[in-house]
């Protein structure tokens, strides 16, 4: 009787255990949970620099235009949906739709980097530098980097366009597109929380 | 293609969508009017959190990767957006 209540629990452990998938190699979380507390002692000084000097960073605040970062916000978490279904798609054997929609989260993130562009170059136009005030710092620090991995994240899509359309995932590919996938996702949830912290935070 | 768009992390999108244009009008917007200065960027980080949570459960699948992961996922939302809050009410100056 025991041992056969033991072999049930047991089985029904491993069984739950090999449900739980791990999206990517094991390097890519390390990359991206680092990734991540990095980001998040930027948030906390920027936060802790704005209560030294309120007035500055809201007076610096309202010169943004807060709908470039709305529009931003949406073409990220777009983006990132697209890759949601692109990896659907590619479980599915559907190479090509992977393949496309792959591109079009390539796409959301071409549209992102063009509206930084205009941002930058409006600012800097009106001769708002990184060396004007503490806020600017913060926005040109953080933004750009930021950036940085918007541009990495879509040389990677591009990759992974190509890989989904030769339909490598079933020659044991899958693993480089989810851990491509989960970069991706982690840079559109930086925005998540830059973008209030940034544009909207009174 | 309609298996692959009738997912339910559409709806995902679509309210995330939706929490971020809210944010804005609250943010940006006339709608902080009723909800009071001090309230606002609270509101703003708890919502978010919310969406960064959504964003890690269901289009990073978290929610099925191995529990060690998501637990630091997890943590990492709880702490980063508590440390936030508590940074915003100047918990740590010391007047």
């Amino acid at each position: 009787m025991m041992s056969g209540i033991e072999v049930t629990a047991d089985t029904r452990v491993a069984r739950s255990r090999a449900e739980r998938h791990l999206p990517g190699e094991e390097g890519v979380w390390v990359f991206i949970m680092g990734d991540m507390v990095v980001f998040a002692l930027f948030f906390a000084v920027f936060v802790w620099y704005r209560g030294l000097d309120p007035v500055l960073f809201s007076e610096s605040q309202a010169t943004l235009n807060a709908g470039y970062g709305l529009f931003n916000t949406c073409l990220l978490l777009t983006s990132s949906w697209f890759v949601v279904l692109a990896m659907n798609a590619v479980r599915r054997d559907l190479d090509r739709q992977a393949a496309l929609l792959f591109v079009l989260a390539l796409l959301c993130g071409l549209g992102f980097s063009l509206i930084k562009v205009l941002e930058y170059s409006e600012k800097i136009a009106a001769d708002l530098t990184p060396l004007s005030n503490d806020f600017y710092m913060f926005y040109y620090i953080l933004t750009g980097l930021h950036f940085v991995h918007v541009i990495i994240g879509m040389v990677v899509m591009l990759f992974m366009a190509l890989l989904a359309r030769r339909g490598v995932s079933r020659s044991g590919g899958l693993s480089f597109l989810e851990g491509g996938a989960s970069y991706w996702h982690m840079v559109d949830l930086l925005w998540i929380v830059l973008f209030p912290l940034i544009y909207l935070m009174k | 293609m309609r298996d692959v768009v009738g997912h339910y992390t559409t709806w995902i999108w679509l309210l995330l969508v939706a929490l971020t244009t809210m944010s804005w009008e609250v943010g940006d917007g006339g709608a902080s009017a009723g909800i009071g200065t001090s309230l606002v960027t609270p509101l703003l980080l708890l919502v978010a959190f919310f969406k960064v949570r959504l964003v890690g459960l269901h289009f990073m699948e978290l929610k099925t990767a191995p529990l060690p992961l998501r637990i630091l996922f997890e943590s990492w939302v709880a702490a980063v957006c508590g440390l936030l809050l508590l940074i915003y009410f100047q918990v740590f100056q010391v007047h």
